[in-house]
């Protein structure tokens, strides 16, 4: 059973990125993805009009910005309805290596795993000492409120069937959704597996990503959702 | 106590507000008159504080502010749980509408 990567639809949120956003979809282009859905996130810069002016990707926008999780459920829905057979999450800001996307489809399809979550701590990966206690700290959350362990977490880069992404339907408008993906692993009792992928540290992805307050409050708003169940 | 003249004023003033929301179709019935009824309390503890004082006194609290004090403390928590839930239910309904209108505009395309 070979690969069509044209099964295979890459869904991208995207906020504010407008200076990032072409060149990652021409890498993935050159890499042989066609199916593209980018879901602009109310952003204030001009990301959505350089999109859908200079490239064949699927471009809509949300009016109002509702967060990355409300943007990537969006996306995943238009792949679903467009027939995609597998959806593949993948980040607007150059930090994901397009390359790391086929041997997780390939790892999905060969093991009949429901969904393959990318890993970066898997492979020799230049991680910002901030960043590491941060994840590693995620890690261990995670096994804690979800009870499994992984060897990375929050990772943005994710491959799965369209029948997972049926089933995932993120509910968590916020950066909560990476959280709830994998609590719903546990709860669906999905065929997981990791598959190591390099992540490109920028500056620039530095500036966007995660930080510690911000942590605090993605574990307390699972919790207290958790509480209300 | 002018106290007393000042909260009636107050607590009338409230009521009357109350009165005309519920006039104006904004409030339901069953609301308005759970919160007429509480403020009609109010005005009877401003006039008869003994009667607080009293309960204060049965109960174990000791003084009848203290009690007031309390009840407050409880029903604000309670109103704000209850507006928390409600902000959280109105962002997933405009999460959903944003959601159908960003679909819709993809497949014109």
């Amino acid at each position: 059973m070979g690969l069509n990567k044209s099964d295979a639809y890459i869904t991208i949120p995207l906020y504010n990125d407008s200076k990032m956003i072409l060149k990652v979809i021409k890498s993935l282009n050159d890499n042989g993805y066609n199916n593209i859905v980018i879901v602009d996130d109310g952003s204030s810069d001009n990301g959505y009009e350089l999109v859908k002016n200079n490239t064949n990707a699927i471009i809509t926008k949300h009016i109002i910005n509702r967060g990355q999780g409300a943007a990537l459920q969006t996306a995943m829905e238009i792949a679903i309805d467009k027939g995609a057979k597998y959806i593949v999450h993948f980040d607007s800001d150059g930090q994901h290596n397009p390359k790391d996307i086929q041997p997780m489809l390939n790892t999905l399809i060969e093991g009949n795993y429901d969904i393959v979550l990318g890993s970066r701590f898997l492979k020799k990966n230049k991680i910002p000492l901030k960043k590491r206690i941060l994840l590693k700290g995620g890690i261990l959350f995670t096994y804690l409120f979800s009870h499994i362990w992984l060897t990375d977490v929050h990772n943005g880069i994710r491959v799965m069937t369209s029948e997972t992404a049926k089933k995932l339907n993120i509910q968590h408008d916020r950066f909560e959704h990476a959280s709830e993906i994998l609590d719903k692993i546990k709860i669906l009792n999905l065929k997981y597996a990791e598959v190591p992928v390099t992540i490109k540290y920028t500056k620039y992805s530095m500036s966007k990503g995660q930080s510690i307050s911000n942590s605090i409050n993605i574990a307390y708003k699972l919790i207290s959702s958790k509480i209300r169940e | 106590m002018v106290i007393q003249y000042v909260a009636t004023i107050i607590i009338a003033l409230i009521i009357l507000q109350l009165i005309s929301k519920f006039k104006k179709d904004r409030v339901s019935w069953p609301r308005t008159l759970i919160w007429i009824l509480f403020w009609c309390v109010g005005i009877f503890v401003v006039w008869f504080p003994e009667t607080i004082a009293k309960i204060a006194q049965v109960s174990g609290v000791g003084r009848g502010v203290d009690i007031i004090i309390y009840i407050s403390i409880i029903l604000l928590f309670y109103l704000l749980s209850n507006q928390n839930t409600k902000i959280d239910e109105l962002n997933k309904q405009i999460t959903k509408l944003t959601r159908e209108i960003a679909k819709n505009n993809a497949k014109t395309k």
